[in-house]
C-alpha cells in the first residue's frame, strides 16, 4: 500500500510539474522583447524626451524599451569600449558627430541598413543616424548682463564676464566649444584660449552640471545651445535667459545613434532607428531635448522655432582622432597659464 | 571527538583570514602582472598626470595643516567651555563619519553664489564673491572632517588629563594657556604623529569631495584622474597605473605609523573632575562658533524636510537605491566582522606563541586603511575586465567597502580583545579551555558592547560611501549617495536635499540607538 | 595658625563638618580609614573643592576668598605630581618660574635643592626615566623651593615600597626641621609609619575631625572610633 501510495504521489507530482510548465509556456511566447538603449542622463530625465518616446515606441513595437544612462555624453562611448558592451545594450543614443570617426575605428557598431533619409540636413553615414542637432552658444541672464558680447574677441576682452564651460575631454558640449574655437581662430586658437582662461570660473564634467551651476548664479554666462533659452521662455515663461549671437557664427552639433555590434536584438534596434527618423519620435525633440529635429517640423513646431531661431552656422566638421586631439590640446595648452 | 571538533572549529575560524590573505595576494599579483603584460604601445605619460600627482599632495598638505591647527584650537575651547564632555566627543565623532556627500552639499548650500550666506549678506547690500567650487572649497570640506578628527584626539587628551596635573598647575599659579604652551604640550602631543599622518592620508584620499567640488581641470587629484581615465577615456591602463602610484605613495606615508601603536583609545567619561574652569565670555563665543561651524551642513535638513515628496519615496529609483545600499552595507559589514574576528583569533594565537607573525597579522589588516578605494577599484576593474566581467558590481562594491571598514573594526576591537586575553590567558591555560571555545564562550561575549558600537559606526560609514560605486554602477544598481548625487546633477535640488535629510536622520539613529540600548541594559 | 570653622561639603554618603584649630608648626598626621574624608579635607584647604559653608583661616587670611595659587601653601599628591615628559629641572623650577627658563639663578636653585635632598641625577633627565621614589622626591624638591609655610601631603608615598616610604618620611622630617615656621599636614592610612615622624594627629571619622583638634596618639586612643580604626 505504501509503495502504491508513494508511486501515486510521484506520479501526481510529476504531472503537476508538467502542468505548470505547460501553463507557463504560452507566457514565454507572450514575454515582450526588450530593447536596451544607452543614452545620457538628461535625455531620459522626467522632462526629457525619453519617457514620451518610450511610450510611442512601445505602442508600435510591442516591446519593452529600457533606458540606461551614463554620467555624461562623453562617457557613453567610453563605457561600451571599456566594457565591450557586456551589459548587452542594443542602441547607443547621443553620440556626438565629433566622435563618429573614433567610434567607427573601434569597430563597435554595425551598419544600420536604412536606405532612405528624408532629413532636414545633409547626412551620409552607414553606421549612424542623426536624431537631432543644435548650435553651440552661450546663455546669459539679460537682467544681469545688459550688454552681452557679440563676438569671441569681445567676450575675451571683457574680463568681468565670468564663464562656465564643460571639459572638452569628458563632455560633448565642451568638445564642441573646442571645435568652435578651432573653426573660428584656427592657428590662433591656443592664444584665444589663453585669453579666455581667466574668465572661466568652472569647468564642469557635464552639460547638466555646468548649466545647473549657472542657474545657481555661479557665473554670468554658460556654454550651452541656442535653443536653451527657448526652454526658459516656453516652459518657465521666463524670457530673461537669452543666447549670445556671435558674429563669427555658431558651430553645429549633430547627435547620432547607432546599433552596437553585440546587440541582443538587432532587428528591433533597426526598427528603433527607423522610428527615430519618423515624426512620432522627432516631435518630442524640440520641446523635450531642446534641439532641432532632423526632419522638417516647422509647421507643427511654430512656437519652438519662433523661440529658437537658427543662428549663423559654421560648416559641419567630422574630425579624425588627430584633429579631435588637437582641439583638446589647444585647450590644455592654456591651462597652465 | 570534542578535541577534533575544537581543532576543526579553530581552522574554520582562521579560514576567512587566510582567504583574505589569498585575495590580497591575488590583487597584488594582478597589479604586478599588469606591468609585465601591458601592451607594447603603452607608455605611461607621467607629464600628463604630474599636475594631478602634485595637486593630490599639495591639497592634502594644506588641508592637514588647517585641520591640525584648528583641531587643536577647537579642542582647547571645547574643553574650557566645561560643557558635557561625552556629548562633545560624540558630536565630533559624528561629524567625522558624516557622509561626504552630505557635508559637500551642505557646504554648497551655505556658501554658493546663491546660497544662504550670500542671501544673508545681500540683505545688508554686501557683496559676496567667494566661489565654493574652487581650491578653497575643496580645502574647506576636506578639513571639516579632519578638524573633527584632530579636535577629538586633543579633546580626549585634555579630558584624560589627570586632575592632579591641573591642581599642580593651579597651585603653582600656572595659567592653563601657559601650561598648554609649556608644561602639558608634550603630553598633549604624545601619539600625535600617527594622527597627523592619518590626517594626511585621509586628505589625500578625498575623491568624493573632488568629484563634487572640483570646478577646474587643474584641481584634479590622482583618484579623480583614475575615475576620469576609466569612465571617460576608457583608458584602463592609465587608471591602474595611477592607482598603483597612489598605493605606493600611501604605503610610504603609512610606514611612518605602521609600527607606532601609541594611540590611546581609552576615554574615561566617568571620572568625575573636581576642576572647574571659570566662565569666560570669549570661550563661550568660541564654543558656539565651533558648534555653528560644524552645524553648517545641517542647514540643508531644514530645506530638505520642508520638501517632503511622497512620490519620490515610493519611486522605483529610490527604493532600488535603498535596497542596494542596505544590501551592500549589510554584506560588507558581515564580511568585515567575520574577517576581523578571524584575524583577531589568528593574531592572538600568534601572540600566545610569542611569534613575530602577530605583527604580520596586524599589518596585513591595517594595510587596508592605506589603500584608497579608487585604487582598489581600478585594480579590480582591470581584473574583472580580463576575466570577462565574471564578478557582479554588487560583489565588487561590497568587497571594496568591506576592505575599507575592516581595519577600523579590527583596530577598534583589538585593544579590548587583547586586554581580555591578558586577563584570562592563565585561567584558560590552567582550565585547558581550547582557543575555539574561548572565542565563542568568552571573547565574543566580552566584547559584545564594543561589537555593537563598531558595527553601527561602520554600517553608517559604508552607507555613506560614494567612491567605488561611481565606477561600478548602472541604471539598476545605485546606492543612496549616488542616487542623491544624480538628483542634484539633474537640478532636482529639493528632492536631493529631501532624500539627504532622510538619509542623515536615519544614519543618526543607526549610529546612536544601539549605544542607547546598551546603556539601558548596562 | 590654621583654623577651620564648620567647613561643610557633600562627600560620598555623608556630609563633612570639619572643625579644627592648629596653633603649632611642624608635622601633623591626618589619619582615618579610606573614605573618611582625608583627601577632601586637604583639597578644601588647598582650594580645589569649594565648601558649601564654613571658613578656613590661615595666618589671619580667610582662604575662602583666595584662589589656590594665592594661598600660601604647596600640595603633593599620591601620583601625577610631575609631568613625565618634562625634565627634573623643568618639573622643579615650574614651582617658582612657570616659564621654566634656564637662567643661572634657576639652575643654581635647582642644583641646591637636589643636593639638599641628596638626589644625584642629571637635571636634564626626563621624569619618566625615574623610579617612583625618585619622582616623588622631585615633587618634594618643588614644594621646598616654593618656600610656602603650609605644606599638604595627600597620601604621597602610598604607592611606594616600605623602604622607600621610610626614606621619604625622613626627608619630610628633615625638611620640617629646617623650616621651623612651616606646618606640614600629611594624610595617610598607615598611622604606624606616620608615628615615626610625628606624634600629632588629626583623626577623621565619617567626615568629622575627632576632638576638633590635634591630639597625640595616646590622647586619640581614648576614643573608641580610633581604637576601632587601629584594629
Amino acid at each position: 500500500m505504501c509503495d502504491l501510495g508513494s508511486l501515486l504521489m510521484k506520479g501526481l507530482t510529476m504531472n503537476l510539474k508538467l502542468l505548470i510548465i505547460l501553463l507557463l509556456l504560452p507566457l514565454q511566447v507572450f514575454a515582450k522583447e526588450e530593447l536596451k538603449v544607452l543614452t545620457y542622463g538628461s535625455f531620459n530625465s522626467d522632462w526629457g524626451p525619453g519617457p514620451n518616446i518610450e511610450r510611442e515606441f512601445e505602442s508600435i513595437c510591442n516591446c519593452d524599451l529600457i533606458w540606461n544612462t551614463a554620467d555624461s555624453s562623453g562617457a557613453l562611448l567610453s563605457r561600451v569600449k571599456l566594457t565591450k558592451n557586456n551589459e548587452g545594450f542594443d542602441v547607443l543614443l547621443g553620440l556626438d558627430d565629433s566622435l563618429i570617426t573614433e567610434a567607427e575605428e573601434n569597430d563597435l557598431f554595425i551598419e544600420h541598413q536604412i536606405e532612405e533619409f528624408n532629413l532636414d540636413l545633409n547626412w551620409e553615414n552607414k553606421f549612424f543616424t542623426p536624431f537631432d542637432y543644435g548650435y553651440f552658444s552661450f546663455i546669459y541672464d539679460q537682467t544681469k548682463l545688459a550688454m552681452p558680447p557679440q563676438s569671441f574677441e569681445e567676450l575675451a576682452s571683457r574680463n568681468e564676464i565670468s564663464l562656465i564651460i564643460m571639459d572638452p575631454r569628458y563632455s560633448t558640449p565642451g568638445l564642441g566649444l573646442a571645435k568652435w574655437i578651432d573653426q573660428v581662430f584656427q592657428e590662433e586658437a591656443v592664444e584665444f584660449w589663453k585669453n579666455l582662461q581667466d574668465q572661466i570660473v568652472i569647468t564642469s564634467k557635464s552639460w547638466s552640471d555646468g548649466y545647473g551651476l549657472f542657474l545657481e548664479g555661479e557665473s554670468d554666462i554658460v556654454l550651452s545651445y541656442t535653443t536653451s533659452s527657448a526652454y526658459h521662455s516656453l516652459i518657465e515663461g521666463n524670457s530673461n535667459y537669452q543666447s549670445l549671437d556671435m558674429m563669427e557664427g555658431h558651430a553645429i552639433q549633430i547627435e547620432v545613434m547607432g546599433i552596437l555590434k553585440n546587440a541582443s536584438n538587432i532587428e528591433l534596434a533597426r526598427t528603433f532607428l527607423e522610428f527615430s527618423l519618423s515624426e512620432d519620435f522627432q516631435k518630442y525633440i524640440p520641446q523635450g531635448n531642446w534641439m532641432y529635429p532632423v526632419i522638417d517640423l516647422q509647421n507643427s513646431q511654430i512656437e519652438f522655432y519662433s523661440a529658437a531661431p537658427k543662428p549663423k552656422s559654421l560648416d559641419q566638421v567630422f574630425p579624425s582622432l588627430a584633429q579631435k586631439e588637437k582641439w583638446i590640446s589647444n585647450w590644455e595648452a592654456s591651462l597652465g597659464e | 571527538m570534542s578535541k577534533s571538533i575544537n581543532s576543526m572549529g579553530a581552522y574554520f575560524v582562521r579560514l576567512p583570514y587566510y582567504l583574505y590573505l589569498v585575495t590580497l595576494l591575488f590583487i597584488f599579483i594582478t597589479g604586478i602582472s599588469f606591468f609585465l603584460t601591458s601592451t607594447d604601445n603603452y607608455i605611461f605619460n607621467f607629464l600628463n598626470y604630474s599636475n594631478a600627482i602634485f595637486f593630490t599632495f599639495f591639497q592634502a598638505t594644506t588641508a592637514t595643516f588647517f585641520s591640525s591647527i584648528l583641531g587643536f584650537i577647537f579642542s582647547l575651547i571645547l574643553y574650557l567651555s566645561g560643557k558635557n564632555q561625552r556629548l562633545i566627543s560624540a558630536f565630533l565623532n559624528f561629524c567625522f563619519i558624516l557622509p561626504v556627500i552630505f557635508v559637500s552639499f551642505g557646504v554648497i548650500y551655505f556658501y554658493s553664489s546663491n546660497g544662504v550666506l550670500s542671501k544673508f549678506l545681500n540683505l545688508f547690500s554686501l557683496d559676496y564673491d567667494f566661489k565654493i567650487f574652487s581650491f578653497a572649497g575643496i580645502i574647506y570640506v576636506t578639513s571639516y572632517f579632519n578638524i573633527a578628527f584632530n579636535a577629538n584626539f586633543f579633546f580626549r587628551k585634555l579630558v584624560n588629563l589627570p586632575d592632579n596635573y591641573i591642581k599642580v598647575l593651579k597651585s603653582n599659579n600656572i595659567t592653563f594657556w601657559t601650561a598648554v604652551r609649556l608644561q602639558i604640550r608634550g603630553y598633549l602631543f604624545q601619539g600625535y604623529r600617527s594622527i597627523i599622518i592619518l590626517t594626511l592620508i585621509f586628505c589625500a584620499s578625498n575623491f568624493t569631495i573632488l568629484y563634487l567640488l572640483s570646478g577646474s581641470p587643474n584641481l584634479v587629484t590622482i583618484e579623480l584622474s583614475i575615475y576620469q581615465s576609466i569612465i571617460f577615456n576608457a583608458d584602463l591602463y592609465s587608471g591602474i597605473t595611477l592607482g598603483i602610484i597612489q598605493l605606493i605613495l600611501m604605503l610610504f606615508l603609512s610606514s611612518f605609523i605602521m609600527f607606532n601603536k601609541n594611540y590611546d583609545q581609552s576615554f574615561n567619561f566617568n571620572k568625575s573632575s573636581i576642576i572647574k574652569f571659570p566662565k569666560n565670555s570669549l570661550i563661550s563665543i568660541g564654543f558656539y562658533s565651533i558648534v555653528f561651524y560644524f552645524l553648517i551642513p545641517f542647514l540643508i535638513l531644514i530645506k530638505g524636510l520642508f520638501n517632503f515628496n511622497i512620490q519620490l519615496i515610493l519611486s522605483k529609483g529610490f527604493l532600488n537605491s535603498i535596497f542596494n545600499s542596505l544590501m551592500i552595507s549589510t554584506f560588507s559589514v558581515l564580511l568585515s566582522i567575520f574577517l576581523s574576528l578571524s584575524a583577531l583569533f589568528t593574531y592572538r594565537s600568534f601572540l600566545e606563541k610569542n611569534s613575530n607573525l602577530q605583527k604580520f597579522t596586524f599589518l596585513s589588516i591595517v594595510i587596508l586603511l592605506f589603500i584608497p578605494s579608487l585604487t582598489l577599484s581600478s585594480i579590480i576593474f582591470y581584473l574583472n575586465f580580463n576575466l570577462n566581467f565574471i564578478f557582479s558590481n554588487f560583489l565588487i562594491v561590497s568587497i571594496i567597502n568591506s576592505f575599507f571598514i575592516t581595519p577600523i573594526v579590527f583596530v577598534f576591537l583589538s585593544s579590548k580583545f587583547i586586554e581580555n586575553y591578558i586577563h584570562e590567558s592563565k585561567q584558560c591555560s590552567i582550565l585547558k579551555i581550547s582557543p575555539f571555545i574561548r572565542l565563542i564562550k568568552i571573547d565574543i561575549p566580552k566584547i559584545k558592547n564594543e561589537l555593537v558600537l563598531i558595527i553601527s559606526a561602520v554600517f553608517v560609514l559604508s552607507l555613506g560611501d560614494l567612491t567605488s560605486i561611481t565606477i561600478f554602477n548602472d541604471s539598476s544598481f545605485r546606492t543612496i549617495p549616488l542616487f542623491i548625487s544624480q538628483l542634484y546633477n539633474n537640478y532636482k535640488y529639493d528632492d536631493a536635499f529631501f532624500i539627504l535629510s532622510l538619509f542623515i536622520i536615519s544614519l543618526f539613529f543607526i549610529m546612536y540607538l544601539p549605544s542607547r540600548f546598551l546603556n539601558r541594559n548596562a | 595658625m590654621l583654623k577651620i570653622d564648620k567647613l561643610t561639603c557633600s562627600f560620598g554618603s555623608f556630609d563633612t563638618n570639619f572643625n579644627l584649630k592648629i596653633l603649632t608648626t611642624g608635622i601633623v598626621g591626618v589619619v582615618g580609614r579610606s573614605g573618611s574624608g582625608k583627601s577632601t579635607l586637604l583639597n578644601l584647604i588647598a582650594g580645589f573643592i569649594e565648601p558649601q559653608s564654613g571658613k578656613i583661616i590661615y595666618k589671619d587670611s580667610n582662604l575662602n576668598e583666595l584662589e589656590p595659587s594665592q594661598r600660601d601653601l604647596s600640595i603633593l599628591f599620591q601620583n601625577f605630581n610631575n609631568f613625565d615628559h618634562l625634565s627634573i629641572f623643568e618639573n622643579i623650577i615650574l614651582g617658582i618660574d612657570p616659564q621654566m627658563r634656564k637662567t643661572s639663578d634657576n639652575l643654581r636653585i635647582v642644583r641646591d635643592i637636589l643636593k639638599k635632598l641628596s638626589i644625584n641625577l642629571d637635571i636634564e633627565t626626563k621624569l619618566n626615566l625615574l623610579s617612583g621614589g625618585e619622582q616623588q622626591r622631585v615633587s618634594i624638591a618643588r614644594c621646598l623651593i616654593r618656600k610656602k609655610s603650609l605644606l599638604l601631603l595627600d597620601e604621597p608615598f602610598n604607592s611606594l615600597d616600605p623602604g622607600l616610604r621610610n626614606n621619604l618620611y625622613k626627608d619630610v622630617l628633615s625638611m620640617s626641621k629646617k623650616t621651623p615656621n612651616q606646618l606640614t599636614l600629611i594624610s595617610s592610612h598607615l598611622i604606624e609609619e606616620l608615628k615615626k615622624v610625628t606624634n600629632s594627629f588629626v583623626f577623621l571619622h565619617k567626615g568629622r575631625i575627632v576632638g576638633n583638634k590635634v591630639l597625640t596618639f595616646e590622647e586619640l586612643s581614648k576614643y573608641k572610633s580610633f581604637r576601632d580604626y587601629l584594629k
